[in-house]
Formats: structure tokens, C-alpha cells, sequence
């Protein structure tokens, strides 16, 4: 996954069939400084999730037209280039078996529509800060691993 | 229309909930009849997905009782319980909605260009396109906003058939299709963006 410079916000990309809910979430998340991206089916979320530029979180709504939330969850995890992208789920389906199904397919977390702005803010929040924690981690074990390799490489070498 | 919760949920940007009220109520249709024609032709799913629809941009947009009605919809399709009066209330809803959106929101009139003026330079165009189409190729939902910002520009260069596709492009994010429009008004205006 891309990561974002210091000057530039994180990323996020927002699947819905609905105009409307596009145009309220990216004016919602745009109000707290992310970027957004948009697509209104399936099959295009996961052209924008393989692009040049890959989201840091993706909002994606479950039942769509053609391929559905699930599916297209589904493809992104398993696809090593887009498998650490947090997902969360926008559904107004609320029952426990479409929840189960939707972190069964790889979900981070979900939002309900009609959805509350200060739930959306915290939770993008909290998975954008999970990725970085993640990323940070990742990072810190490549560099303990060099520095074993090294130390093994000097050992060798004396 | 809890136009408060509305509000919120756009950040609090006013012109942009107004705009987003003004296109629902134009593109509001009659749901009933709609799914009516799905279950005729035994698309339970459609017409679920119709009522399903609604519900999710209603209840944002803080048409709370609407969104109820659909919702009601919905779970009536699923249940194979449709009956004509939830069908026709489901239409007179809607229309009570539309109808105090048209009140509270007098139409900004048709984005047509001026026809009367006479047209601009066409290389006045070329800078709002090229943004356009650098906002339209990424996906990017400022878009939105840019072709408002740009709208003046374009009214005077462009045909208002071709503005209104543009404009119905870009609000409905179909970002192909909004280059397609681009890429139709720069042949005609012989430009040449990059």
C-alpha cells in the first residue's frame, strides 16, 4: 500500500451505487481533510483499489447491483496488493448474520445507514490509525530483520 | 425533512446539502410504479433493491419518515407481502418530500448556456476542462465541486445539451462517461487538453 507524505491526506474510497450517499460521505470525510475517490459498482471499486494510487480505507456498501459488497471484499483480500486495505461496510441491513458474513468476508468494521457523521468520523479514524500502527510495525520488523542479517553477516565474516 | 441531521451529515456545507435536496427531488420518479413493473417481470431482488435504495438516500438526507416508508417496502417485498396501498404510499411520501424541497428550494434553473450571449473563446474552456478531466481520470469526487466552480466558464463556451450531460455525468460519479462528454466538447471546440 502507497503511503501518504506528511502534506498529503490519507485516501479514502467510497462504493455506492447511490449518488447521493457518495456526494454526503465524501462532503462528511472531506470536512475532516481525507481525499476521496468514488465508485458506484463493484467491479470499478476494485479497478480504483489496483490503481496507481491505492486507498488507505475503502467504505463500501454491501448490496449493490452485479458484484456486492461481499464479493468485491472478498477479491480485495485476496489479492496480496490489496489485501491490508481496511474495509468497513456501509449496510442498512442489521441483522447478525449479514454482519457475520461481511467480517467473514474480510471486514473491518461496519456503518449503518442512515449513517451518524460522528460514527463515521470515529471509525474511519480508528482504522486509519490501526493501518498506520500496522504499517509502523512493519516497518520497525524489516528493520530489526536487516539488523540481524547484518549482525549474522558479521559474525560469519569474524 | 430533518434538515438539520441532513446538514451534519455534509460536514455542515450548506450549498452542498442544497444542491444534493434539489437533485433528489429531480430525480425522485415514482418508486411505486417502478416496483410494481420488477415484481411483474419476478425480480423480487430489483424491487427490493429499488426500495433498498431509497431508504439509504432518503434516511441521509434526513427524510426520516420516507426513509421509514421504504424500509417498510423493503421488508413487505421480502416477505412477498406488497399490497397496493403501501405501494401508493410509498409514491405519496415521496411526493410530500419533492414537493417541500421545490417549496424551500426554488429551482436554480436549467444548466444550460447562455444561448442569447454570444459564445466566449473556446480557448476560455481549456483550463476548466483540463481540470475536469484530471479530476474525472482520478476518480476524484471534487469533481463535484469543480464543475460548480467551473460552471460560469463553461455555460458561455459550451452547449447546454452538452453542459447537462457533463453536469448529469459528475453528479451520478460516472467518471467514464464524464470523459466521454470531455472528450465530445474538445473535438467540436477543436482543443486539445493534456
Amino acid at each position: 500500500m502507497d503511503m501518504p507524505t506528511p502534506s498529503e491526506p490519507n485516501l479514502i474510497l467510497i462504493v455506492d451505487d447511490t449518488p447521493t450517499n457518495i456526494a454526503l460521505i465524501s462532503a462528511l470525510l472531506k470536512a475532516e481533510g481525507y481525499r476521496t475517490k468514488a465508485a458506484t459498482s463493484g467491479e470499478k471499486a476494485l479497478a480504483v483499489a489496483n490503481g496507481e494510487e491505492k486507498p488507505d480505507l475503502i467504505l463500501l456498501d454491501v448490496m449493490m447491483p452485479g458484484m456486492d459488497g461481499y464479493q468485491v471484499c472478498e477479491q480485495l483480500k485476496a489479492n496480496p496488493s490489496t489485501s491490508d486495505i481496511p474495509v468497513i461496510f456501509l449496510t442498512g441491513l442489521m441483522n447478525p448474520e449479514d454482519e457475520q458474513r461481511g467480517f467473514a468476508a474480510g471486514a473491518a468494521d461496519y456503518v449503518y445507514k442512515p449513517f451518524s457523521p460522528a460514527v463515521v468520523r470515529a471509525r474511519v479514524k480508528i482504522q486509519l490509525a490501526l493501518q498506520q500502527a500496522l504499517r509502523e510495525l512493519a516497518a520497525e520488523r524489516e528493520r530489526a530483520n536487516g539488523l540481524e542479517a547484518q549482525l549474522v553477516a558479521g559474525g560469519h565474516a569474524g | 425533512v430533518d434538515t438539520a441531521t441532513g446538514l451534519e451529515r455534509t460536514g455542515n456545507n450548506r450549498a452542498r446539502y442544497q444542491r444534493l435536496l434539489r437533485r433528489f427531488a429531480e430525480q425522485a420518479g415514482s418508486p411505486g410504479p417502478e416496483i410494481r413493473a420488477a415484481l411483474t417481470a419476478l425480480d423480487g431482488v430489483g424491487a427490493a433493491r429499488i426500495a433498498h435504495s431509497l431508504k439509504g438516500s432518503a434516511g441521509n438526507l434526513g427524510a426520516d419518515a420516507l426513509a421509514e416508508h421504504a424500509a417498510r417496502m423493503e421488508a413487505a417485498i421480502k416477505e412477498g407481502a406488497i399490497t397496493d396501498v403501501l405501494l401508493d404510499d410509498l409514491d405519496a411520501s415521496l411526493q410530500r418530500v419533492v414537493q417541500a424541497i421545490h417549496t424551500a428550494l426554488p429551482s436554480e434553473g436549467t444548466p444550460e448556456g447562455d444561448q442569447s450571449a454570444a459564445p466566449a473563446d473556446p480557448a476560455t474552456a481549456v483550463g476548466p476542462l483540463q481540470r475536469l478531466k484530471q479530476l474525472l481520470a482520478n476518480d476524484d469526487t471534487d469533481v463535484v465541486d469543480a464543475l460548480a466552480e467551473e460552471r460560469a466558464t463553461l455555460s458561455a463556451v459550451l452547449h447546454g445539451d452538452e453542459l447537462a450531460a457533463l453536469t448529469d455525468a459528475v453528479e451520478n460519479y460516472d467518471f467514464e462517461s464524464g470523459l466521454t462528454c470531455l472528450a465530445t466538447v474538445t473535438r467540436r471546440l477543436a482543443l486539445t487538453l493534456e
